[in-house]
């Protein structure tokens, strides 16, 4: 019985990261061939295609971890608490990615590797707090209470980020926002948004196959754990 | 999420256009464009994403590397109590007399 | 809610009893902001004119960096001889022993800023208007930086690395409250619009409310399941 379940889901598991592969060649086919090249930054505008995805998917794990994390803090359970730990850990991963393809991006759009545009400031303040948690996991003492408090951070993250968001668009000021959030069309071409689309579809479906993986280690770790925990307390562990 | 107000309200050209000039207005050093190259840095950006990804693969790999060899350790144990026990059980006999 | 004040009056007047015999969280908090100060009066000073420009900068490090001292410091003596199992063993509710605490760092935290405060005026040649709204910007600030700081620095009193772990996890969260503290600082050294000061608290005001209320009501769920 289990055998045959574990079968089919690491059938599916094994379909996910085809699927992956085929979309995100798909989206590099459509970025590089469909896609025109932009009028005004040339090739190197390519990069939005994959850096906003990126930075979306950061915005919607920092969610997941949020409500994970309310949920481990109300009703303790390992598997709500992994939900939260991996996805702050592959926002991070994924904002790490936003932040350091924007710069990039930047230096020929704009002229200079970072400005303190509120969209950038804010993906690396929420990368900062993510990175906490992560921090406070590793070091902040017992297990069980350092998951514990690492919940409560990652709850905080979500309305911090609101927050941040509102901070930093009003401190922007008279800066570069204005403009860019100023009114205008869209992505105008149909292929740019095509390309767009494909783009995001195949970040997020990366995502879903990281996190499956992740999520898999972390529960396996924990009845690992659990076990070596139960043959301690009944001195199983130890020789002779 | 963030970025949608971007692909929402705007081109990125435009937009981009738009900050390098409020960027030179207010005084941020603006390179000519001529002397940034466009290929390299996009080829830099898919490096960067590919290489992060990797090196969470392999970070995760490790972690499983070491689960492994705790279950490993586990087993090892367990088959050592269960031939202590098997030899205890040879000791005392059958009905335990 | 009268026994509730009862028990929040009884934590808060233990820490201030405590703090009164000892005196070494205001006094190490206050020779550390002190010392930043004139750090940054040496980094920064070059006259009166510019100096309005860093100061809310220095004021708001001043602030949140000798503030971090004072909330690890509140909890760590709790930690020794595992005082704080038997504050919470009392029938005081956890959230009272937490609201007690976040008041005795809010209380210690602006005792620092009336030392820190006039010494920045004077050695920054700074002239202040509208003092209200100063004033209302810096209560407003060290609030919200109190309660979320009082919170971590509690769940992390007993982790090795602490001292560097509340910064790490508590500034990213308290932005809001910096840009916002630093603006309003900004608007009365400056003669800036008080239209904008005002945009800036309410801000903060809004950042207060939804924080302390969190904070308060994480504190139970975080300590014990």
């Amino acid at each position: 019985m289990v055998h045959s379940v574990k079968t089919k889901s690491s059938a599916a598991f094994l379909l996910l990261v085809v699927a992956t592969g085929a979309v995100f060649l798909g989206a590099l086919v459509l970025t590089f061939f469909v896609a025109p090249t932009e009028r005004m930054m040339g090739i190197v505008q390519k990069i939005f295609y994959f850096h906003v995805p990126s930075a979306i998917v950061m915005g919607v794990l920092f969610l997941v971890c949020a409500v994970a994390s309310l949920a481990y803090l109300l009703k303790n359970d390992s598997r709500l608490d992994a939900i939260g730990a991996t996805a702050a850990e592959l926002a991070v991963v994924f904002g790490a990615i936003a932040l350091i393809t924007g710069p990039l991006w930047a230096r020929k759009a704009w002229g200079a590797w970072w400005t303190w545009e509120p969209r950038l400031t804010l993906t690396l303040l929420s990368v900062f707090i993510y990175a906490g948690y992560l921090a406070m996991r590793a070091y902040g003492g017992e297990k069980e209470f350092s998951r514990r408090v690492a919940a409560g951070l990652g709850l905080m993250g979500a309305p911090a980020y609101y927050f941040i968001k509102v901070a930093v668009d009003k401190w922007g000021g008279n800066h570069p926002k204005n403009v860019v959030y100023g009114k205008g069309e869209g992505l105008m071409n149909p292929d740019m948004r095509l390309a767009f689309f494909a783009g995001l579809i195949a970040v997020l479906m990366l995502t879903v196959t990281l996190f499956v993986m992740r999520y898999r280690t972390r529960m396996l770790k924990e009845r690992v754990d659990t076990a070596i925990s139960e043959m301690q307390k009944y001195d199983l562990l130890e020789d002779g | 999420m963030i970025w949608l107000g971007l692909f929402s309200d705007e081109s990125a050209a435009t937009a981009a256009q738009a900050v390098a000039q409020a960027a030179t207005s207010q005084g941020i050093p603006m390179l000519a464009k001529e002397e940034v190259p466009g290929g390299p840095l996009l080829i830099a950006a898919y490096l960067v994403m590919w290489i992060v990804v990797f090196a969470y693969l392999i970070w995760m790999h490790r972690t499983n590397q070491r689960l492994l060899a705790e279950v490993e350790l586990l087993e090892q144990r367990l088959d050592e109590r269960i031939a202590e026990g098997n030899e205890q059980r040879k000791n005392i006999g059958p009905r335990g007399t | 809610m009268n026994q509730h004040i009862q028990h929040f009056w009884v934590v808060f007047r233990k820490d201030i009893r405590i703090e009164l015999r000892t005196r070494e969280i205001l006094l190490t908090m206050g020779l550390f902001a002190l010392l930043l100060v004139v750090v940054f009066s040496f980094a920064f000073y070059t006259d009166a004119e510019r100096s309005r420009i860093y100061a809310p900068g220095i004021l708001w490090t001043t602030v949140v960096f000798s503030g971090t001292i004072g909330l690890n410091r509140l909890f760590e003596r709790e930690n020794e001889n595992g005082c704080l199992s038997g504050v919470l063993l009392t029938p005081i509710s956890p959230r009272m022993v937490f609201v007690a605490k976040a008041m005795g760092n809010l209380l210690f935290t602006l005792l620092m800023e009336i030392l820190t405060v006039p010494l920045l005026v004077m050695f920054f040649s700074l002239d202040i208007q509208p003092v209200g709204i100063f004033l209302s910007g810096l209560l407003l600030g060290t609030v919200g930086f109190c309660f979320v700081g009082t919170l971590f620095a509690a769940m992390l009193s007993a982790a090795r690395m602490k001292e560097v772990l509340v910064p790490l996890v508590v500034y990213p969260i308290i932005v809001p409250i910096i840009i916002g503290g630093v603006k309003v600082t900004a608007v009365v050294l400056n003669d800036y619009p008080v239209e904008e000061a005002l945009n800036w608290l309410k801000l903060i005001a809004g950042f207060d409310l939804l924080f302390v209320s969190l904070a308060i009501w994480l504190f139970e769920p975080m300590i014990a399941p």
